[in-house]
């Protein structure tokens, strides 16, 4: 597994320094714009495996290095387990530099002290694990431009759902309202008391989504030609 | 060993190459025990298929000029004397047939002819 | 006889194209040439045995070996090189190297620098920044590093001028010194198979035409150059395909012995030569 991650890394090499930039943004916007913790919180473990899963993905797809790769000594389900682990690696990279960025050379740094309680970190294991497990399977099914079509997809639903609702006159319309209701979920999580128990299933959660995650993406792998 | 194919030709490649080195051994140039360039080393010089100049060989084999030694390669095989010079007896008679010919073409007579072999026979003496 | 590589009743299916019955052998020690014109079925075959598309049904066994089951253990015995080199494009070329070397056991490191010697190639400049053809000799050089027992090669030669061409053949005839290596090798510049294949395989529109030794074709394949009507005058044997002109007809036949006997004194044979074949075989598919 070692080479394999050494491989996605070299490969990969001139994406990280455009990664710690954009971290370093992030973190500077977090700090002035004095949001919410949890908004920040579901707004991390959103964009941070979008940028490791994505642009890995997308330079592959770029450079059609999965000829390359998937010609190497070794099988998909190897591939792809490393991808994930790599993916996972470079969350907690730039989770740690942005962290250390934070306490630094932020003079209040309020994200950081909160995010460095045991149940904040979980909640972001558990709701970035969500994710990538929503965007790594999507991703080697449909490829880059497949999520890129998705996206625009949402936004023109997003659209149709605005006009629809201003015209009925309603206040309250679908988007909204999801959105409303994320946010109060990750509230929900966040406002529960830490008990054992309640950590342990957390992560025991986090882990199990990740172990659905794997063997789906393997399994759609597995079925790809190139 | 000099081999020169041509692609022209319509004899097969490895019977070219048979044929050059076999004249090569009657003539003497390539001598007995000599070492021959491995198939492979010969296929790279020629630039040509592996097969054929194993064919090349195997026929030079089975007409017993050259012999080959498991793991060492294949040498110029020792030449039955009496053989040998009946097939440079041969390489003989096939150029005086051919001067044969041209002279009868051109009206040369038996005598004219047995005159100037004796002339250049004694030439180097 | 050890063969390499040994496929059997391959099928692939694609929308408007299919491999049907493809069965094939290289044996150990030589050069296969795998020759037919664009879209004819070479690079699937290639991709078949590297499992980077997957078949429909048939078997491939690799140094004896299923293709899939023993995976990782045979690709770690062979090199490839593409016809488009799979490269990340702004990655130096001994990045490259360092982040795949480690997947090869039998990985020389000290054999990979004298190769980037040999070849010309520079270590440090990115991949971005070399032409087509040194693309193709980094690919030739990796595929070498780790002792490659099977090269296989789509297209190496297409779109490299005539120099490298050469270059390239002649580093694969030096490759082939070494009795255990085996080589496949799909073109469709026929020219190139010519001097250092010795088994052909030509294969048109998803299916294999024959697979023989390169001797046997080029001494028993010719084309007769004869008046128009010789083929409703008489029953020319082993015809693979014909092509009817304004003045006559030229007909590609794989038996030069029989059909000579036949044919009458004012027809000229000529020995047949790759592209002959490529070229009469396709039109009689259209003929047939």
């Amino acid at each position: 597994m070692l080479k394999h991650i050494r491989r996605e890394l070299i490969f990969n090499q001139t994406q990280l320094y455009i990664f710690a930039g954009y971290m370093i943004i992030f973190w500077i916007w977090v700090d002035w714009q004095d949001i919410s913790f949890r908004f920040s919180l579901l707004f991390l473990s959103f964009v941070l495996p979008l940028f490791c899963a994505a642009s890995i993905q997308a330079r592959e797809e770029r450079f059609k290095a999965w000829t390359l790769n998937c010609s190497l000594p070794t099988n998909r389900k190897t591939l792809i387990l490393a991808r994930l682990v790599t993916s996972w690696l470079l969350i907690f990279a730039a989770l740690v530099f942005g962290l250390l960025f934070s306490a630094l050379f932020q003079e209040n740094p309020a994200f950081l002290s909160q995010f460095l309680e045991l149940k904040s970190l979980l909640i972001f294991l558990l709701l970035s694990s969500l994710f990538l497990a929503f965007l790594l399977p999507f991703v080697i099914r449909f490829g880059l431009s497949g999520v890129i079509i998705g996206l625009v997809a949402l936004q023109i639903l997003g659209v149709i759902t605005l006009l629809l609702t201003s015209m009925s006159g309603n206040k309250e319309n679908i988007l909204r309202s999801f959105i409303h209701s994320v946010i109060n979920a990750v509230k929900f999580l966040l406002n529960h008391d830490p008990t054992p128990a309640y950590l342990l299933l957390l992560l025991v959660s986090a882990a199990a989504i990740n172990a659905f995650n794997l063997k789906f993406s393997q399994f759609l792998f597995l079925r790809r030609d190139f | 060993m000099k081999i020169i194919i041509s692609n022209a030709s319509q004899k097969p490649i490895y019977f070219q190459i048979a044929e050059q080195i076999k004249n090569q051994i009657i003539s003497g140039e390539l001598k007995e025990g000599e070492s021959l360039p491995s198939i492979r080393k010969l296929a790279q010089e020629l630039q040509i298929s592996v097969i054929t100049t194993k064919r090349a060989y195997e026929e030079l084999e089975k007409e017993g000029f050259i012999d080959t030694v498991g793991g060492k390669g294949c040498f110029v095989a020792m030449q039955n004397k009496e053989l040998l010079r009946e097939k440079k007896m041969k390489m003989v008679e096939d150029k005086l047939s051919n001067a044969v010919a041209e002279a009868k073409l051109l009206g040369v007579r038996l005598e004219e002819l047995k005159e100037m072999l004796t002339l250049l026979y004694k030439e180097d003496e | 006889m050890e063969y390499t590589v040994e496929i059997e009743n391959l099928r692939k299916e694609f929308k408007g194209f299919t491999l049907k019955d493809v069965s094939l052998r290289i044996p150990k020690g030589y050069i296969m040439g795998l020759i037919g014109p664009n879209g004819a079925g070479k690079t699937t075959i290639i991709k078949l045995i590297m499992n980077l598309i997957r078949k429909n049904s048939g078997r491939i066994l690799v140094f004896g070996k299923d293709h899939i089951r023993y995976e990782a253990e045979i690709k770690s015995r062979i090199g490839f090189v593409y016809d488009v080199p799979p490269f990340y494009e702004d990655l130096k070329l001994k990045s490259t190297a360092s982040a795949i070397a480690p997947f090869y056991p039998e990985w020389n490191q000290q054999l990979f620098l004298k190769l980037m010697d040999e070849f010309e190639l520079p270590l440090d400049k990115k991949l971005k920044k070399l032409s087509h053809g040194m693309k193709m000799k980094f690919s030739l050089c990796l595929a070498l590093s780790h002792h490659a027992d099977l090269i296989l090669m789509d297209e190496p030669t297409s779109g490299l001028d005539p120099v490298f061409r050469q270059e390239l053949l002649e580093r694969l005839s030096h490759i082939m010194l070494d009795e255990e290596k085996t080589v496949l090798f799909s073109t469709h510049i026929t020219s190139d198979l010519e001097r250092i294949a010795d088994y052909i395989t030509l294969i048109n529109n998803g299916k294999i035409l024959f697979s023989k030794a390169l001797n046997d074709v080029l001494e028993n394949w010719v084309v007769i150059k004869a008046e128009k009507d010789l083929l409703e005058k008489k029953d020319i044997p082993g015809i693979m395909g014909y092509q009817k002109t304004e003045y006559g007809i030229e007909i590609l036949t794989s038996d030069v012995k029989k059909a000579r006997t036949l044919l009458p004194s004012d027809s000229i044979t000529e020995k047949a030569s790759l592209e002959d074949i490529m070229y009469f075989t396709n039109k009689g598919d259209n003929n047939a």
